[in-house]
């Protein structure tokens, strides 16, 4: 996050937060795009203890490279956000994917972030006012 | 919710002159610290809340209800400040 002292914490919480639902809607959205495919694992993160890993983690340092043959910081900011195996399904059956589930999985992760977008969105416009409206 | 305070200081019952004289109410300095640390401390709530509504301890509704909150102590403080300077301005521009 950029400057700290009208940033806080919980910025950085909800920013974090959307990271995570977006990640979700993802792994759910390929879960019902193969929906017919024989052998395909479906796949779903535990959002609280994403969440609570990736507030954990260090950010990325903006590093400059010096010597061409070092390796680069970029591309390994993928933060532990890959899904498990959901539940221990039978694979080999067709129906691998609950579409029931997954749609409830759905909704329930949307709602989650569009409460998160308005959180921040009321949070910035308290900030607004206050720079606005903050002195003369 | 807390109980409605203040509506004593509109009612028309006069108090008698010797209790007025030797009341003693708080000064205007501590009332002005006392409102905005009262408007700081919400909002240091409302960020609270907004966190816990993100890690599931907190329904959505009092999540959003302790920012409204927040909103709206922080948007009264600076109408409440933008009307001292207003007056201040006229105080101070008038020919004596």
């Amino acid at each position: 996050m950029s400057d700290s002292r009208i940033f806080n914490r919980t910025y950085e919480v909800l920013s974090t937060s959307l990271d995570v639902s977006a990640r979700r809607h993802n792994l759910i959205t390929g879960n019902i795009a193969n929906m017919d495919t024989i052998g395909y694992e479906p796949k779903d993160l535990d959002f609280q203890k994403t969440l609570k890993r990736a507030m954990a983690e260090e950010p990325p340092d903006k590093i400059s490279r010096t010597d061409a043959r070092h390796f680069s910081g970029a591309g390994q900011t993928s933060m532990s956000m890959d899904g498990s195996v959901s539940q221990d399904v039978d694979i080999h059956h067709l129906d691998s994917v609950n579409i029931d589930t997954e749609m409830a999985n759905l909704v329930e992760n949307n709602i989650k972030y569009r409460t998160t977008t308005e959180l921040l969105l009321r949070k910035m416009a308290t900030l607004r006012h206050a720079i606005q409206e903050g002195g003369n | 919710m807390n109980p409605l305070s203040g509506v004593d200081k509109i009612s028309l019952v006069r108090e008698p002159l010797n209790l007025k004289l030797t009341r003693q109410d708080p000064s205007f300095l501590d009332r002005l610290n006392a409102a905005v640390k009262d408007v700081n401390s919400k909002q240091n709530l409302g960020d609270d809340a907004a966190e816990k509504v993100v890690t599931g301890e907190l329904g959505i509704h009092e999540g959003m209800l302790a920012l409204g909150e927040a909103d709206t102590s922080l948007r009264l403080m600076v109408q409440v400040r933008s009307k001292v300077m207003e007056a201040y301005k006229t105080i101070i521009n008038m020919q004596i």
